[in-house]
């Protein structure tokens, strides 16, 4: 392949990722809601643990294990911050 | 701010942190380093007191971000 062509791959990739972000997100923001409904709390680290210990084990790199966390680290503080918004409002 | 964790900070003094600021309104940024967890608040940090957060347990060190004017 040529750096144009695995170029492409990696657009069109990032377009997959984007699309899969935000389809994540719709989702965290039910959570959100559903979370307001019972008066549960944004901040659920065990449920956080359980992602992260998952993504590592179903990791086959070549990423290793330590930037899959830091990855989907991101992901958790974006969504947590969704649901925030959810449910108690933006400053 | 910047929340410096100590290398023996154990999950449950992070989480401790990080449930006060969630539960106060203000957004974290985790970084998971190989020996050091860095903890980033964003929004306006002002009102969260420097030596509190100083005193939870595992606190390595306290970064306030300097106001841009």
């Amino acid at each position: 392949m040529t750096i144009d062509e695995i170029r492409e791959e990696i657009d069109r990739l990032d377009s997959e990722l984007l699309r899969i972000f935000n389809e994540r997100a719709s989702l965290a923001l039910k959570i959100g809601e559903i979370k307001k409904g019972l008066d549960l709390p944004v901040y659920d680290p065990a449920r956080e643990k359980r992602i992260f210990t998952r993504m590592s084990a179903e990791n086959t790199g070549p990423l290793d294990d330590q930037a899959i966390v830091r990855l989907f680290e991101r992901v958790v503080d974006e969504s947590r911050r969704l649901e925030r918004i959810k449910t108690v409002g933006d400053h | 701010m910047l929340i410096v964790m100590r290398k023996t900070a154990d999950e449950g003094a992070q989480d401790t942190i990080k449930a006060y600021l969630i539960d106060r309104g203000f957004d974290i940024h985790q970084s998971t380093g190989a020996n050091r967890v860095i903890i980033g608040v964003i929004g306006d940090t002002e009102s969260i007191p420097e030596a509190k957060i100083a005193a939870f347990p595992g606190v390595l060190q306290v970064v306030r971000i300097a106001k841009e004017e």
